[in-house]
């Protein structure tokens, strides 16, 4: 018996549907699980104390402020490179064996699974370096785990600065790096925003790489050598340990809320520069 | 003056765009420092074929985490590549573009999910239930393919929508002309022309399984042998590294940098492979 | 080979070739044009008038595999010399490109994005005197004088052309480059650039390209043909368009092919 293939389409179409509906829902089924629980212990005081009995009690205010300089770090080392490399590969040169090199380098640590970026920086960082687990050591290695994301979303955006935009700065008797500096940066900004917003995403939820580099100390750092402890960290040593769910959950909901305003504003931005352009 | 400032500029360019194939060599170069010793005095067979991992006798094989790493990371594909890809074509085929720019965003948010927030979903909700309907301890295999696989679904979801939407609509003009139904088009057509990049998807997909470490922790049950079915606990290599790394000392945690060895060459092999299939479709 | 100072000839072109990769674009142009004058290039689509425009600033310089043969001089001075800096030449001979293409920033800072380059600061003032100046001589300052800092985009394509002429013009460029400047623009806008360029010539070399024969007729003191990458004519424009020398010229002016 052969079905006809509109049912068949009607079949399959609905399938595919019911697959994508189930992926929406495992989605909103995490966010509202950790909100739900985590969300009536999210209050001031939570916010603003220090922790206390290992994270029995207290707040993350150490954890929130850990949270903030690592990712600060890793992008104020990440950016300019990241950025440099793109402006490198779309202006100063043109296809060669050495982009080639380049761009397979950059796909390649792209891929490398954060544990690995762990080990590295225990070595490297903490290790050869002397710089102990720390905020330096910590915020090195994610520069280096977020490096392929910055160089690509950085490429995207210079891609899409119209060509005409530095013939016409090139036809003023601007130098390359005058074209770059004055028109094609300028015009690759929210696209760069984007990758900034994704890079900090990443540092934010990041947990593997940032024990073994950052340390797991909850406690104000007062200088780059001081080790901190990342909400994800926190989140995961309270969790894993069964040292307290109630605050567990509420660190998780930070986290959440932290990383879905992170990716709205990178999407929104990024929308709001493809529209701008199709002006 | 000027035009060596502009020199000047190209050349820093250039140094700065070899900062990530540099940190790709030191990456490498450290690993293998300081892995490669252990595995050459251990014996490399005897250090990827035993199954006997017993730190303070001085065991130190790790073939039950490579068959764990295995197992998990089969079983996280055969859940989310599928279910991957039939997103990704219902997005891209079946919906109309408004609906995708809210939903697509929507999805990538899960890339976004911190991995120890599913990790500990699935240890406080998945293993629970697992444990009460098939029996066993909850952290299992199957748990773990399962939380992998939703965990591998953005990576697989968003490169495939690239790849369907390469994919020139002559294409699917062509086959509707000819009397296709809209799914006979997206089959025969768009699939075959959109295959390389779906499989490359599939290989990072599995990449990003192979690696991630904390999710498996939470919810694998990190016991360090043989495993004989879906509902055993087992340890990976990334979990073996994550838990043993911060109280190994000497000879042992020379074992886990070796295991950090095997761990880079799998993944390097993977992306190798990933790309190779890109570069293929390029070719063609 | 050293180039005849002459003071009459701003720029001389000497059998001069262009190629991308293996394909000529131009060959063996020799075409000499006068100082302060105005020369209309006309011709069909893919006579290379563009790439010849695109030759005396040196843009071709961004296209992959371009070279060149013979000899391009501006006031005697080969610019295709190797100790010759394209970035300094590009300074003295400005560009207007076919389309309108501000660059995404304020009227003003569109005028002074010439003057600012090389590391320059000139004073507000001076700035300030310049774009009035520019834009008079461009015949836009009327209908912008009072929203300088407003998106040059905003402005209408005639106006848009016109800001890229002010914006050659405060560069203090000796030599202005026109390609097909008014095709995208209605006959008012065009008889605005038209009238411009017609004063500017008095103070600097105009080159323009144009699809238009009827516009070089009416602006050019000489008129060059184009065709197939080769110069078939060059003359005063009343000697090219009423007794042309080459039948092709002739087919071309009176409309039969292009």
């Amino acid at each position: 018996m052969r079905i006809p293939p509109r049912q068949v389409q009607t079949l399959v179409v609905g399938m595919l549907g019911g697959a994508t509906l189930l992926t929406l829902a495992v989605l909103v089924f995490i966010v509202v699980f950790v909100l739900d629980k985590g969300l009536p212990v999210v209050t001031w005081t939570f916010l603003a104390a220090n922790p206390e009995d290992m994270g029995r009690a207290g707040g993350i205010f150490p954890i929130i402020v850990g949270t903030l300089l690592l990712p600060l770090l890793a992008l104020g080392i990440a950016l300019p490179l990241g950025v440099g490399s793109a402006v490198y590969l779309n202006e100063y040169t043109r296809e060669t064996q050495m982009t080639r090199i380049i761009r397979f380098g950059t796909d390649c640590l792209a891929g490398i699974p954060s544990i690995i970026f762990g080990l590295f920086g225990l070595v490297f960082f903490v290790g050869i370096l002397h710089m102990g687990w720390s905020l330096l050591s910590g915020g090195l290695t994610l520069a280096i785990m977020i490096l392929p994301t910055i160089i690509r979303t950085s490429e995207e955006a210079i891609r899409a600065v119209p060509q005409a935009y530095r013939e016409v700065s090139c036809s003023m008797g601007a130098t390359r790096w005058e074209t770059v500096r004055k028109v094609v940066l300028p015009n690759a900004l929210p696209g760069i925003v984007t990758g900034v917003m994704l890079g900090a995403g990443r540092c934010i939820s990041e947990t593997a790489a940032v024990i073994f580099t950052a340390g797991t100390v909850a406690q104000m750092p007062v200088s780059a050598f001081d080790s901190v402890r990342t909400m994800a960290v926190h989140f995961y040593l309270l969790a894993r340990e069964g040292i307290s769910g109630e605050n567990a959950y509420g660190t998780a909901a930070v986290l959440i809320l932290a990383v879905l305003i992170l990716n709205t504003v990178a999407y929104w931005t990024m929308h709001a520069f493809i529209r701008r352009k199709a002006r | 003056m000027r035009l060596s400032a502009d020199k000047f500029a190209q050349y820093t360019f250039l140094g700065i765009a070899c900062s990530a194939i540099a940190s790709l060599m030191l990456i490498a170069v450290f690993s293998l420092k300081e892995g490669l010793p252990f595995i050459l005095w251990y014996g490399p067979v005897e250090f990827l074929t035993s199954t006997n991992w017993n730190p303070q006798e001085n065991q130190f094989g790790v073939g039950a985490m490579i068959v764990a790493s295995l197992w998990v990371t089969a079983g996280a594909m055969l859940i989310g590549a599928p279910l991957g890809v039939a997103v990704a074509v219902f997005l891209s085929e079946f919906v109309p573009r408004p609906v995708m720019r809210v939903i697509k965003p929507a999805i990538e948010l899960l890339a976004g999910i911190p991995s120890v927030v599913y990790g500990f979903i699935g240890m406080m909700v998945l293993a629970p239930l697992i444990r009460r309907h098939l029996g066993g301890p909850g952290l299992c295999i199957l748990s773990a393919a399962i939380v992998l696989g939703i965990m591998v679904l953005p990576t697989v979801i968003s490169i495939s929508v690239d790849a369907i939407g390469a994919v020139p609509n002559s294409f699917r003009e062509g086959a509707l002309a000819l009397g296709a139904t809209r799914w006979q088009a997206v089959r025969m057509v768009v699939l075959k022309a959109a295959r390389s990049g779906i499989v490359a998807s599939i290989i990072l997909g599995m990449g990003r399984a192979v690696g991630e470490t904390m999710a498996v922790i939470m919810v694998a049950g990190n016991t360090p042998r043989l495993p004989h079915g879906l509902l055993e606990p087992v340890r990976t290599l990334t979990a073996n590294i994550a838990i043993e790394m911060s109280a190994a000392i000497g000879r042992h945690r020379e074992a886990l940098f070796a295991t950090g060895v095997v761990l880079f060459v799998v993944i390097m092999g993977l992306n190798s492979l990933a790309m190779a299939v890109m570069r293929r479709k390029g070719a063609r | 080979m050293t180039p005849t100072p002459t003071t009459d000839i701003k720029i001389d072109a000497r059998s001069f070739s262009l190629f991308f990769g293996k394909a000529i674009a131009l060959r063996e142009i020799s075409l000499p044009i006068r100082r302060n004058s105005i020369l209309g290039i006309i011709g069909p689509s893919g006579s290379g008038k563009t790439s010849f425009l695109r030759a005396i600033n040196r843009l071709n310089d961004l296209t992959p595999e371009c070279h060149i043969e013979g000899v391009l001089a501006i006031d005697g001075e080969d610019i295709y010399h190797p100790h010759f800096d394209p970035v300094a030449l590009r300074k003295r001979v400005g560009m207007v490109f076919a389309l309108p293409i501000p660059l995404p920033l304020s009227i003003y800072e569109n005028v002074v994005y010439g003057p600012r380059l090389g590391g320059r600061r000139p004073l507000r003032t001076e700035l300030d005197e310049l774009v009035e100046n520019s834009l008079r001589a461009a015949f836009l300052w009327d209908e912008v004088k009072d929203r300088l800092h407003t998106s040059g985009l905003r402005l209408s394509g005639g106006q848009q052309q016109r800001l890229c002429l002010a914006r050659v013009l405060a560069m203090r460029a000796e030599v202005i480059l026109l390609d097909e400047p008014c095709s995208g623009l209605d006959p008012i806008s065009t008889a605005k650039i038209e009238e411009a360029l017609t004063a500017l010539a008095a103070r600097h070399t105009i080159v323009l390209v144009t699809n238009n024969t009827k516009q070089a007729a009416r602006v050019a003191d000489e008129t060059a043909f184009f065709l197939m990458g080769e110069l078939v004519e060059h003359g005063p424009t009343r000697q090219l368009f009423t007794v042309p020398r080459d039948t092709r010229t002739n087919d071309y002016v009176t409309g039969r092919f292009g």
